[in-house]
């Protein structure tokens, strides 16, 4: 499946992009493309975060054995607060 | 131990005495919110109107306010709710509560109302009435211009002068926003209220207290959430953690998700339109956004606000949301309750039952209506009144928005029932804070405590009440209390298993949670991990305070204001949420994505020590000390 990635937060910092397009068909996929791509550390940062997708967090999907389907945007957001 | 001195004040007779604070009173309701109910309680009659003269605002501060104690700045107003007829409590970051207390006034109780628009100025110990004629008209902003630089002010807008009943306060750039104080003042002909001194707050034990400030300030900065998001994206940064979980209110609340909510958002914002951040005196935090408007530097929107004026009203446009939370600051009003009833609003015409010009998706002509809603033109008029009065005169109270007549703030609780749970008991109406916040544990933050399960929801509500009742009552900001989440977690992430794991059995903890409430004694120690602001206190006056006697401190409070709402005539039937999240699903197939309220009511009283009816038993008040 060809899915969009879209870095937010401090991810950025490790991945330079905003988002980059690739083939996964699930969220473990992508997890496993940061590590090998950017580093154990930017996977650590990856897993900490709101991963998305199409905007639903994986939380009220299959976390992180959600499959994707073609053209689904994943989007990791950092963690905020104060309301 | 320095007693708290206040200021009663008579705008009618123009005359002004010192009232004293028993030792008794200090003791047992410390300062802020909490001594501030006591004290309407005491001192006004039940029923009054409260945009009449004889209704009563105090003003007042906590030990805390003025001292070098982390985001200690905020100071307190108490007065009758304007939107709900209960109790009002509505807190501001702004200079005026530090400068208040420097001039000799812990407090402030006003009544009366001046017969010509008139200031008041508080300096060494003295409260002088001045004419504010020349400044009757003027907006927040440039009625502050106008004051002197080095003061502290509370002034009113356009709306507070015209009784819009959102209409807030504005102290800097600092709002009271909520329950109508700007038309309390308004009410009362009083624009203004400056005040200047340089009396430095007594200590009692200040050597222990400053080594305690410092752990306690690297405790904030060391921590994920004060120390790392807070200042990066402020507040803002919610929007789409709360969309992820569908917990974001779109389209006046029927949905909770919105496909545009992106551009609204704290990264957006932080990405595109920031310019540093800020923070409110005293505040290692320092979450305020200033972003750039139009060219010029302003105070960036909350949470709430990118919430409610962007997927709320299915808008995506950012720029307008800085520009509408500037014009309503400016004005005066509480941008929660304006967007809210913009929404409803916008419901009424697609519905086909009213039409104020408003649309969903449509914000070209919302500076216009902004301006108008503010000087009560025409049938805007309508607008200044709030959701429940819409409602009432329009119909369509299933979809007003609102708890008890004051809108409800931007969490979805068919998504955080928890949430909902506290919006229907919080005793100022829809407030997620004064309604302990579960929305944090629940579906906005890092800890998702199963959102659509009502299991411990009644119990950790009572628990998040309180203690926020008492961080509120000794003038600390609510944010440094979000320390109380591990920093583990954030470390670890939401998805992982742990964290998970804690949110799937926290369900069941209703219990425990419940046997420590009753046995507060037993929290006899202070820690930095849980509520520091109790060991603060404890330096600040000498009194003992432990973390337990800070919860009963937030309990006491929190009935208190119960018992005024009671006085008032608001009942068990008043708690409760609109029809829209208690009948209809947020999502047509899943059963759970409404608000079980009906479930987790019985146990919430229960577990208050309050009757079936939700009146507070004979029992609890003289436990509590309160008769
Ligand atoms: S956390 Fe933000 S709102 Fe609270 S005191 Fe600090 S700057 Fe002010």
């Amino acid at each position: 499946m060809n899915v969009t990635v879209k870095y937010r937060g401090e991810l950025k910092d490790f991945t330079k992009l905003s988002e980059e397009t690739l083939s996964a068909a699930t969220i473990s996929d992508v997890l496993n493309h940061i590590k090998i791509t950017y580093g154990k550390d930017a996977l650590k940062t990856a897993k900490r975060m709101v991963i998305a997708v199409n905007g639903k967090s994986i939380l009220l999907l299959k976390n992180e054995k959600t499959t994707l389907s073609d053209r689904d945007i994943v989007t990791f957001l950092p963690i905020c607060g104060g309301g | 131990m320095k007693l708290p001195v206040y200021a009663k004040v008579d705008l009618t007779s123009k005359a002004w005495e010192t009232f004293h604070i028993s030792e008794e009173y200090f003791k047992k309701y410390i300062g802020g919110k909490c001594l501030a109910a006591r004290l309407l309680l005491d001192l006004t009659e039940k029923g009054i109107d409260p945009l009449s003269p004889e209704a009563t605002v105090i003003i007042n501060t906590s030990p805390l306010n003025g001292t070098a104690s982390p985001s200690s700045s905020r100071f307190n107003m108490t007065f009758k709710n304007v939107l709900t007829g209960g109790i009002a409590s509505s807190n501001s970051g702004g200079q005026f509560g530090v400068m208040m207390k420097r001039a000799g006034f812990d407090g402030l109780i006003i009544t009366g109302k001046a017969e010509k628009p008139t200031m008041l100025e508080i300096v060494d110990g003295t409260v002088t009435f001045k004419s504010a004629e020349d400044l009757w008209g003027m907006d927040t902003e440039e009625t502050q211009q106008k004051l002197p630089k080095a003061y502290g002010k509370i002034v009113i807008g356009t709306a507070g002068e015209n009784l819009v009943r959102y209409a807030s306060a504005a102290s800097g750039e600092r709002m009271s926003g909520r329950c109508g104080t700007g038309a309390v003042f308004g009410s009362k002909n009083l624009k203004a209220i400056i005040a200047f001194g340089k009396t430095q707050p007594e200590v009692a034990h200040p050597e222990k207290f400053k080594k305690f400030v410092k752990k306690w300030i690297t405790f904030i900065k060391n921590h994920p959430m004060t120390g790392d998001s807070l200042p990066k994206y402020g507040s803002a940064g919610i929007v789409n953690k709360a969309n992820a979980s569908y917990a974001l209110p779109t389209h006046n609340f029927k949905y909770g998700h919105f496909e545009k909510a992106d551009a609204t958002s704290g990264e957006t914002l932080a990405e595109t339109r920031l310019v540093k951040n800020n923070g409110c005196v005293s505040c290692p935090i320092r979450c305020e956004r200033r972003v750039m408007m139009e060219g010029k530097e302003v105070k960036g929107p909350e949470y709430e606000t990118l919430g409610l004026l962007g997927a709320n009203i299915d808008s995506d446009d950012l720029d307008m949301v800085l520009k509408i939370n500037y014009m309503a600051d400016d004005l005066g009003m509480d941008t929660i309750s304006l967007a809210s009833t913009i929404a409803f609003a916008m419901e009424l015409k697609e519905r086909g039952i009213a039409d104020f010009g408003v649309e969903f998706g449509k914000t070209d002509n919302l500076p216009e209506i902004v301006t108008k809603i503010a000087h009560r033109e025409g049938i805007y008029s309508d607008l200044a009144n709030g959701t429940k009065w819409l409602s009432e005169k329009y119909s369509g109270a299933g979809f007003a928005m609102h708890v008890k007549g004051l809108e409800i703030a931007s969490y979805e609780p068919r998504r955080s029932v928890g949430m909902g749970l506290g919006y229907a008991t919080s005793n100022r109406g829809g407030c997620h804070l004064n309604g302990g916040y579960l929305a944090l544990l629940e579906s906005v933050g890092v800890l998702s405590i199963d959102p659509q399960n009502p299991g411990a929801k009644a119990q950790l509500s009572v628990f998040m009440q309180d203690a926020l009742e008492a961080v509120s009552s000794s003038g600390s900001c609510l944010f440094s209390a979000q320390t109380f989440v591990p920093a583990i977690l954030f470390k670890m992430g939401p998805n992982h298993p742990v964290t998970r794991f804690i949110g799937k059995v926290a369900v069941h903890v209703g219990g425990v949670v419940n046997l420590l409430l009753k046995a507060t004694n037993l929290i006899c120690f202070n820690s930095l991990f849980l509520l520091p602001h109790a060991e603060s206190l404890h330096l600040v006056t000498g009194l003992k305070m432990k973390t337990g006697d800070f919860i009963d401190l937030g309990e006491r409070s929190f009935n208190l204001e119960r018992m005024y709402n009671i006085r008032e005539g608001l009942t068990t039937k008043d708690d409760t949420l609109p029809e829209r999240l208690l009948r209809t699903r947020q999502d047509t197939n899943d059963t759970s994505t409404v608000v079980p309220l009906d479930k987790m009511l019985p146990v919430y009283y229960k577990t208050r020590g309050w009757d079936e009816k939700g009146v507070p038993t004979e029992k609890k008040l003289k436990k509590l000390g309160i008769i």
